[in-house]
């Protein structure tokens, strides 16, 4: 239980079933496996002939092997265990989309994710990427789609995979005991930066969530100081208006991250590096050696002030 | 040094006599079976994705059904052709080789028949679904294309048939070559019947 | 110092030893050891690719490779391990042995024979030639749609691997149906349904499974190239494809090969194990049938890849329920083996050892993929390194030890040269640990939850020792494997003479000189049980000569049954048509993945004449 991707170390009640029957499983199968190779160690090694002394006699019999230990006790374990494992199953309730009332829906991009919050009436639904944010102590259920390739939603703390595929809405229902940062990744190939297409669930306690949850219907922070005010014209004038969305703006590119919050999200590049002034300089002008083949491109027109005052306003968009 | 034996010995084999065996000449004719088993599964998959790609879709076979005036024909056509070759296959096992002469003949030009109706089919479908329109298009055309590229190879092996000399037992090479090219083109027939009643009668039937 | 009827068989059978011959034998002897060496070049190939991919993720955030070039090389390795060598190198054994176990002189189809060798071949330099243009396809072995359509794939990389694909899917369906053909009509007089060697029920077994899973994935190619170079809709979700339609096809075919890959290795043990345990395997027929129902349980599991899918629970269950009865039919073969050497007394020999480590490593293998037949565990375990550790497990234990075994066994046979037990055992000691130091410690990683296919990782997840342990048993594999290899070569030169039956075994190969002479045995064998070789009579006692069969290129066709004769077949000489043939087909799927229509249609030609040419039959010349 040593990586914050441990598949053993659970923070909520589905992945708490999982990580037992884990458990259950792993000691069950590996006594098995061990028992079995001593036998197969002891058949080989407890009497040795030699091709020439021992004649190829058929004393026959044997059979109980095979009836026992072939058939009989690999039966009965594994009934066993199928049994334990239907049990379990059941204990998860979203299979049929149809029961379902989604509170996030997450779609899947090459590489990244992007969160939409379907709460309350529609003028109060928000979009956010790679960083979801649930309320402690209560089930949150998830919409999840692709909008490309096939990608998988794991939080190993939370919750087994569930794959995002194209033309398929599936569903997954997380929650969490004890608020915290899970981490988790897309876990079927995607692409070039499969392994960066990181995310991260914050689990807060319900007053935090309340808050967070009502900050972010806010529109974008009106930028103070003069570096800020000189940074949101360098972003109007750029490239990253087709792309990006800052909500209570004319930026409102709908194919990459909503920067709306940016700043109040603990990393950036589908949570592959520190949301900090260093990173958010080095990935605007230089996201293809950061992150091989992703979308965003090197941005190096800029010079120092502007890039600086860029940034400036990025960083404070809370 | 072989080792003396306890092993209990089964019944006795019986003893070759070579002398008074013949050729084996149906060894082709087990090749062409399973080769044909092969190619059938081919099919049966490409049925399933036909089903699985089928509900949900927002336009599909039921909503304008594949018209029926040419393929109901061909279908005609087929069925004749396997009888006449099946026909003039027991003509050839009895050694009366000018009828299954005529009886290739006929299903040669019964082929060529099918060939030419199945243009007009496609020109008429054409019109209207391209493989490049939906996935119904894709599945239509990929399943009845392969069809008409392995009626075709069936015709071709006929036609081969049609050119060798003599169709009595062949000395050097095991092989019947008028009874497995029919069952080949028997496989094709059977084909094109689940083509007609999967593709074009059912959707007009749900209709 | 040969007979003349030594002298005549020879004539008549024997390749010539020019160009002619060497591009136009259809010896299955021959054929055989091509098919080997070929499959054991790509071993290695795939082997350094993985070398390469380990050193990418011994550390934290590797930069040796670019995440595309690591996405390229972690496909080339699955791709070449799981199609190009697991398959083959088995039908290579089964080329060279058949004939020789059942006493025949070649498979049914010869020139069939020569055929899918030559479109092995030639597949695998399709394969080859996106890597050396520098598209190589990246898209893993099992190649998810959409993310194969040319959208996002739009190199050629993914055209050559499903033409490649395409390509192999006609030589594994051509070799297969030659296996069912030779074993159910080419056994010796005597050889009875309920006598044959175990190898050939799982070769007949995987041959059956071929000719109905393969052309899913015939179907899944073609379907995949059409969207991608043909503007075709079944995976374009935007006009009513499916996305998951790849998988469902795919996986209808990818399940299946998995017990086409591991099933013979299973009949090479059941050979192997029981000689040397000196004594008779326990439930010949539990272990024949096993192997049978295997194989048909095989096509009702193929679902259970598809966990994480949002699928039914019910649907969920059967497919689980069928994998857990699956892994029963396995654990049956198991203890069959267990209980042959329990009740016998095991010889200690090199291959012995990889046959012992087999059962290891299979039941490991075996138990940790029942672990994610446990639906809810397979929703963790899924696509983590806890499935890369399974798979080789399964994939390296159960098809690659038998096949190492196989090599120190039969390898005499084929060379004439015993291989050097002392060195061989130095070999299986270094892979065994190098093989459990990085496979074992791949379930742990996994079950820390590193996905599979990443090209690498960060600091702080706590997986970084681990990989590093990994890459070093990775090393240690690969120079255990060496061991081998330069053992083989060593022995070539000064090996002991292997004799007729160096292991006192009791099948028909062991009866023929090693190697065997182009016509295996003067006198067909007759066969009164299990153990020819055991039992009291003698196979070749043949007074009247009437089973030396030396008017021409013959052999005995028997009844499937009870395997008595009642025809002589004519085998064909050597003739280079089925190369010609193979190179048309080879061009025409080659052609595919530039489309080039011209060519394509030249390749059909090609190869449509040449197998007229080839199948003509002959009436003249010499009598039989």
């Amino acid at each position: 239980g040593g990586s914050p991707q441990s598949t053993l170390a659970p923070a909520g009640p589905a992945a708490g079933l999982l990580a037992h029957l884990g458990w259950v499983v792993y000691i069950t199968f590996g006594i098995a496996a061990v028992v079995t190779i001593i036998i197969v160690l002891m058949a080989a090694l407890r009497r040795r002939g030699s091709l020439d002394g021992h004649l190829p006699i058929d004393i026959g019999g044997g059979h109980q092997w095979i009836l026992i230990g072939g058939l009989a006790i690999p039966f009965v374990v594994l009934t066993g265990i199928f049994i334990l494992s239907l049990v379990r199953e059941s204990a998860f309730p979203i299979k049929d989309g149809g029961k379902v009332t989604p509170e996030i829906q997450v779609i899947g991009h090459q590489w990244w994710w992007e969160v939409h919050y379907l709460t309350g009436p529609e003028n109060e639904h928000f979009v956010t990427a790679n960083e979801i944010h649930i309320p402690v102590g209560r089930p949150v259920d998830i919409e999840l789609q692709s909008g490309d390739v096939v990608h998988s939603f794991w939080v190993p703390a939370l919750h087994g995979k569930v794959e995002l595929i194209p033309g398929v809405t599936n569903y997954i229902r997380i929650e969490a005991d004890r608020p915290g940062s899970y981490q988790g990744q897309c876990a079927e190939f995607c692409g070039a930066q499969h392994a960066h297409m990181r995310l991260l669930v914050v689990a807060d306690s319900p007053q935090t969530y309340a808050a967070w949850h009502q900050h972010m219907l806010s529109p974008a922070a009106i930028p103070q100081g003069v570096d800020a005010q000189h940074g949101e014209a360098v972003y109007m004038n750029a490239a990253c208006t087709f792309c990006h969305t800052i909500g209570g703006t004319p930026s409102q590119g709908k194919v990459a991250p909503d920067l709306t919050h940016l700043a109040s999200r603990q990393y950036i590049a589908a949570n592959t590096y520190r949301n900090d002034t260093a990173d958010l300089e080095a990935w605007v002008t230089h996201a293809q050696s950061m992150k091989p083949g992703v979308l965003m491109p090197n941005l190096t027109s800029f010079n120092g002030v502007d890039l600086r005052d860029l940034v400036a306003y990025l960083d404070q968009l809370k | 040094m072989s080792a003396t034996a306890m092993l209990q010995t089964g019944r006795d084999c019986p003893h070759a006599a070579p002398t008074v065996l013949e050729l084996d000449e149906r060894r082709g004719t087990f090749g062409m079976a399973l080769l044909i088993t092969a190619e059938s599964m081919l099919f049966v998959v490409l049925f399933a994705a036909y089903y699985y790609l089928g509900p949900q879709t927002d336009r599909w076979a039921i909503e304008e059904p594949p018209r029926l005036h040419y393929v109901i024909p061909m279908l005609v056509i087929l069925v004749v052709s396997s009888l006449v070759i099946y026909w003039g296959d027991e003509k050839v096992k009895k050694e009366a080789f000018g009828a299954g002469k005529l009886a290739l003949i006929v299903t040669i030009l019964l082929g060529c028949a099918f060939l030419a109706l199945s243009y007009f089919d496609y020109t008429e479908h054409l019109r209207t679904l391209l493989p490049q329109s939906d996935s119904y298009g894709s599945i239509f055309y990929t399943i009845v294309s392969l069809h008409v590229a392995h009626l075709t190879a069936g015709l071709l092996m006929l036609l081969w048939t049609l050119f060798q000399p003599r169709w009595g037992p062949a000395q050097f090479t095991p092989h019947k070559p008028y009874h497995n090219a029919a069952m080949y083109w028997h496989f094709v027939d059977t084909v094109w019947v689940f083509v007609v009643a999967i593709l074009y009668v059912y959707p007009n039937i749900v209709h | 110092m040969s007979t003349a009827v030594e002298q005549r068989l020879t004539s008549l059978w024997e390749t010539p030893k020019t160009l002619r011959g060497f591009l136009g034998t259809v010896d299955h002897k021959e054929l055989g050891r091509r098919y080997i060496v070929t499959a054991f070049i790509l071993l290695i190939i795939g082997g350094l690719e993985a070398l390469v991919i380990r050193l990418q993720l011994a550390g934290p955030n590797g930069t040796l490779l670019t995440p595309e070039e690591y996405n390229q090389i972690f496909t080339m390795h699955g791709t070449t391990m799981i199609y190009w060598y697991a398959g083959p190198i088995l039908s290579g054994f089964a080329i060279f042995l058949i004939p020789l176990m059942s006493g025949a002189r070649d498979l049914a189809f010869p020139r069939l024979n020569a055929f899918t060798y030559w479109t092995f071949l030639f597949s695998a330099v399709i394969l080859y030639v996106g890597p050396i243009l520098g598209e190589a396809p990246h898209a893993g072995w099992f190649a998810y749609a959409p993310y194969t359509n040319a959208q996002y794939s739009p190199a050629h990389g993914m055209d050559f691997f499903n033409c490649a694909l395409l390509l192999l899917t006609v030589s594994t369906i051509g070799a297969a149906i030659n296996f069912i053909v030779s074993i159910l009509r080419h056994r010796a007089p005597g050889m009875t349904i309920g006598r044959m060697p175990l190898f050939f029920y799982s070769t007949l077994t995987a041959s059956f499974v071929v000719l109905f899973s393969l052309p899913s994935l015939t179907a899944a190619n073609l379907m995949i190239e059409l969207d991608r170079r043909w503007g075709f809709r079944f995976f374009d979700v935007a006009h009513g494809g499916k996305a998951l339609l790849w998988q469902q096809v795919f996986w209808f075919f990818g399940h299946p090969w998995v017990y086409i890959i591991f099933l013979p290795a299973t009949g090479m043990v059941s050979m192997m194990l029981p000689v040397f345990s000196r004594r008779p395997i326990v439930g010949y027929t539990w272990v024949a049938a096993a192997t049978v129902l295997t194989g048909l349980t095989g096509f009702g599991v193929w679902a259970h890849h598809m966990f994480a899918t949002g699928m039914g629970q019910m649907s969920m269950s059967f497919f689980g329920a069928a994998s857990m009865t699956i892994s029963i039919f396995t654990i049956i073969q198991v203890f069959a083996w267990v209980a042959t050497m329990w009740r016998g007394r095991p010889v200690m020999t090199t291959a012995m050892y990889f046959v012992v480590a087999f059962l290891a490593l299979l039941i490991i293998g075996g138990l940790d993929g029942v672990v994610t037949a446990v639906i809810p565990v397979d929703w963790q375990l899924n696509d983590t390194y806890w499935v890369v550790s399974h798979i080789h497990y399964v994939v390296m234990g159960a098809n690659t030890f038998p096949v190492f075994a196989a090599i120190y066994y039969w390898g005499p046979k084929m060379t004439g040269r015993l291989m050097n037990e002392k060195l061989g055992k130095w070999s299986f000691w270094v892979i065994i640990l190098g093989f459990n130091l990085a496979f074992m410690t791949m379930h742990a990683v996994g079950i820390e939850g590193m996905p599979r296919r990443i090209y690498t990782y960060p600091e702080g997840m706590g997986w970084s020792g681990m990989n590093l342990a990994i890459t070093i048993g990775a090393f240690i594999l690969a120079a255990g494997i060496l061991l081998t290899i330069i053992n083989f070569f060593w022995s070539l030169k000064h090996g002991a003479p292997a004799g007729k039956n160096p292991w006192n075994a009791d099948s028909l190969e062991w009866s023929t000189d090693s190697p065997p002479p182009p016509y295996g045995s003067v006198h067909l064998p007759t066969v009164t049980s299990r153990h020819p070789l055991w039992d009291e009579h003698d196979e070749e006692e043949d007074p009247d000569g009437s089973r030396i069969l030396d008017q021409g290129r013959l052999t005995f066709s028997t009844t499937w049954l009870d395997a008595v004769p009642f025809a002589v077949a004519r085998m064909p000489d050597t003739t280079i048509k089925p190369l010609f043939a193979a190179l048309g087909v080879a061009l025409a799927f080659g052609a595919l993945a530039y489309q080039l229509l011209w060519v394509l249609l030249g390749g059909a030609v090609v190869t449509i004449v040449v197998t007229a040419i080839w199948l003509w039959p002959t009436w003249q010349g010499k009598d039989v």
